[in-house]
C-alpha cells in the first residue's frame, strides 16, 4: 500500500492533525511570552521517522502558513518565530534521527527537536526584533519547556507509533 | 525503516540522559547570573532649576531630587531605575514602574523630573500579540 497516492493521504491527514495541535497550542494560555509548547512537533516527529525529511518539511512549512492564516497572524512577528522553529525543529530531529538514533529513541529524537524549536524562536526573535536582551533571559525558561515539551510529544509521538505501526500505517 | 525500531520502554538510557542535561543546563543558567542584568548603562535623571545628576545603572543608588512640589526620590536597583517617592498628586510616576532599556523615561510633570535611561533607543517592537 504504498505510492503516491497512499502519500498524498498520510500527508494530507498528518497536516491537518498537525494544524488542529498548532491552532490549539495557540489558544492555550502560556505564562511566558515567546516560549512555545511545540505541540505540533508530534506531528514533525512522526513524519520524519515514518516519512523522511522531505515530507516532513512540507508539512512543517504548510502548517506553520495554514495556521497562521487561521489565527491571523501571516507574516506577523510570531509567523517568523513558528516558521524559524519549526524548519530549525524539523533539521535538527532529521540530523538527530540519522545519526544517533539507534542511542536515542523516539522521545531523544523529540527532546532534540524541542530544543531546537525553542531556541530558534527566541533566535529569530533576537534577531529580527528585540535584540539579544529579551532572549537571554527568556533561554532558561525556553530550556526547561523544551525539556517538558519534547518529553510530552515525544511519549504522544512513541504511543502514536506504536499504536499505528499494528495498523500499517508507517509503511514498513 | 531500516536499522530504527521503535524502543520497547518508554525512554532509552540516552533519552534519559538527554533530558536530564536539558533540565540540568537550564537550572544552571537560572542559578547562574549571566553577567549585565539589564544593560548596565547610565541614567540621567533633571530636575527644576537645571538640577541635572547621572547615575549608573550597575550599582544600587538613591537619588534625591528638589522640585516644586517637594523631593521625588529615585532608586535604582538591580539594574532597574524607579522613582519610588513623589510628592505629586497623582503619582502617575512611581506608578510607572521599573525601566532599564535604552531610550525609556520615567517623567513626573508636577514635579518636574525626567528619569532617561541613556543610549540609543533600539529599533524594537513594543510588544508581540500571538
Amino acid at each position: 500500500m504504498r505510492g503516491p497516492a497512499n502519500r498524498v493521504a498520510k500527508l494530507g491527514m498528518l497536516l491537518a492533525v498537525s494544524l488542529m495541535l498548532h491552532v490549539l497550542e495557540s489558544a492555550l494560555p502560556l505564562p511566558l511570552p515567546f516560549v512555545r509548547l511545540g505541540l505540533a512537533n508530534i506531528v514533525t516527529v512522526y513524519a520524519i521517522i515514518a516519512m523522511g525529511v522531505g515530507d516532513a518539511m512540507v508539512l512543517t512549512i504548510l502548517r506553520v502558513a495554514i495556521s497562521s492564516l487561521l489565527v491571523g497572524t501571516f507574516l506577523g512577528p510570531s509567523f517568523a518565530m513558528a516558521l524559524g522553529g519549526g524548519v530549525a525543529a524539523t533539521l535538527a530531529m532529521w540530523v538527530a534521527f540519522r545519526l544517533a538514533a539507534p542511542p536515542l529513541g523516539v522521545v531523544g529524537v523529540s527532546l532534540v527537536g524541542a530544543l531546537f524549536h525553542n531556541v530558534a524562536q527566541l533566535s529569530v526573535l533576537a534577531i529580527l526584533f528585540t535584540g539579544p536582551g529579551p532572549a537571554v533571559h527568556l533561554m532558561p525558561a525556553a530550556m526547561l519547556m523544551a525539556a517538558i515539551a519534547g518529553f510530552g510529544t515525544g511519549l504522544v509521538a512513541l504511543f502514536t507509533f506504536k499504536r499505528i505501526d499494528r495498523g500499517g500505517l508507517a509503511g514498513d | 525503516m531500516g536499522r530504527f525500531r521503535i524502543e520497547r520502554g518508554i525512554m532509552t538510557p540516552a533519552d534519559r540522559l538527554l533530558f536530564l542535561l536539558m533540565v540540568g543546563a537550564a537550572l544552571a543558567m537560572l542559578v547562574l547570573p549571566l553577567g549585565g542584568k539589564g544593560m548596565g548603562g547610565s541614567v540621567v535623571v533633571e530636575g527644576a532649576g537645571g538640577f541635572r545628576e547621572t547615575m549608573s545603572l550597575t550599582e544600587d543608588a538613591e537619588l534625591v531630587v528638589p522640585g516644586p512640589k517637594g523631593d521625588t526620590v529615585v532608586v535604582v536597583e538591580a539594574g532597574w531605575v524607579r522613582i519610588d517617592l513623589s510628592p505629586c498628586r497623582h503619582h502617575i510616576c512611581s506608578r510607572m514602574g521599573r525601566i532599564s532599556a535604552p531610550g525609556r523615561s520615567i517623567v513626573c510633570v508636577p514635579n518636574q523630573v525626567v528619569v532617561m535611561v541613556e543610549g540609543e533607543e533600539r529599533a524594537a517592537i513594543d510588544a508581540v500579540t500571538r
